[in-house]
């Protein structure tokens, strides 16, 4: 069904919803493909009916040099390290993939290995927490 | 004559992979932050890489070669780059058509960065970001052409869906310089398509469509641990694969691989 808003006067859009999408993982949100005088769109909203049904993921703080998160949204597709495992500067951590562009994020500097938040296969969305690192000494 | 935004042009009779040396001298330090944009040619690769652990089979008739940029200097970050390998293909796919006119309208993209026609596989496209030490990162965007490519010579999975261009247009349309000539088509476009990744209004998807091979059929993709089947409905605003499941809704695929038939 097209759906005419007045913007102002004698300027009318006229919006199609086509269909809405699966939830994306993790988040809560879906993604609205629709029409916008013919042309195709998307936006992604947050489903309200998902709430209590999704498990939050955890952000990296980008101010904590400790806590690694993911620079692009992707799917892990290795993990170098393990939990308790020391790490030196420019050591490889994990490799990412998104629509075949692979991502290797390595070491900043120097720690161990305190927590590995995300395995082989998983799907992460930008910011998400991987990993984190204690620094050494 | 090499593009003038190139800045440093390694040439190899034969090398083991493009992308490979250039990881290697990037994270060396022998490549410095004013030699990039890099070009790296190789007449003939003997380890070429595709795919994870896949191989690109190439011989003297192939045109491989890797660029390697830094995304800052072209407005980028990281998360701008993520469709570049479409963008690539599609870019790519423009290039083969200003130089071999009679395969137009016959090339598409097989999402997100494989070159094809009905005949098969033409070319691929493998984009990798790395960093080094300091925290530099280079984009690095190889590239693979059957141009002239005798793929009798090469390993089954190559025969059984590669074609070249010359198995298209015939020998007698090719040129000794038809693999470099199609380089330097391609190196004049690519920098000005790159930048547009930068503006996300900008419609370059809206007018790539065209080349999307895979819309209106049935696909089998596997992201991470889930294998998705339905029809392809075309990309998305980011360049994603929108695909209508066989069992009901929608979903967007961002990555995994699309399984060949």
């Amino acid at each position: 069904m097209e759906t005419p808003v007045e913007i102002e006067p004698g300027k009318t859009l006229i919006l199609k919803l086509l269909t809405v999408g699966d939830p994306h993982a993790d988040d809560g949100t879906r993604t609205v493909f629709f029409e916008l005088n013919g042309q195709p769109r998307e936006v992604v909203v947050t489903d309200r009916s998902l709430v209590g049904s999704v498990i939050q993921t955890v952000k990296a703080d980008p101010g904590d040099p400790e806590q690694i998160g993911s620079p692009l949204p992707g799917l892990v597709v290795s993990v170098a390290v393990q939990k308790g495992d020391p790490v030196r500067k420019g050591q490889k951590l994990l490799s990412i993939e998104a629509m075949k562009m692979e991502t290797t994020i390595y070491a900043e500097r120097p720690g161990r290995v305190t927590e590995v938040l995300t395995t082989a296969g998983h799907q992460v969305q930008t910011g998400e927490l991987l990993l984190r690192i204690a620094p050494e000494g | 004559m090499l593009a003038e935004w190139i800045r440093r042009h390694d040439s190899f009779d034969e090398l083991d992979s493009t992308s490979s040396h250039l990881g290697r001298i990037w994270r060396s330090g022998d490549l410095a932050v004013e030699e990039t944009p890099i070009l790296v040619t190789a007449r003939r690769q003997n380890a070429g890489r595709g795919r994870g652990d896949h191989r690109w089979f190439s011989d003297s008739g192939s045109l491989t070669f890797t660029l390697g940029l830094r995304p800052s200097a072209f407005g980028l970050n990281l998360s701008d780059l993520v469709p570049v390998g479409l963008l690539t293909a599609c870019t790519l796919i423009e290039s083969i058509e200003t130089r071999f006119p009679a395969l137009s309208g016959q090339l598409g993209v097989r999402w997100p960065n494989d070159v094809e026609c009905d005949a098969g596989k033409i070319g691929g496209i493998l984009p990798e970001c790395i960093l080094r030490d300091d925290n530099d990162m280079l984009l690095l965007v190889g590239i693979g052409v059957n141009v002239s490519t005798d793929l009798s010579g090469g390993p089954a999975d190559a025969r059984k869906i590669g074609v070249a261009l010359a198995d298209l247009v015939g020998p007698y349309s090719m040129q000794e310089n038809s693999a470099e000539s199609l380089l330097d088509e391609f190196l004049d476009a690519f920098p000005d398509r790159l930048g547009r990744l930068s503006s996300p209004s900008d419609p370059w998807i809206a007018e790539a469509r065209r080349f999307d091979r895979l819309a209106g059929t049935a696909i089998q993709a596997r992201q991470g641990h889930e294998t998705i089947r339905g029809i392809a409905q075309g990309w998305d605003e980011q360049g994603r694969l929108i695909v209508a499941r066989e069992t009901g809704g929608i979903v967007l695929v961002s990555s995994g691989q699309i399984l060949r038939p």
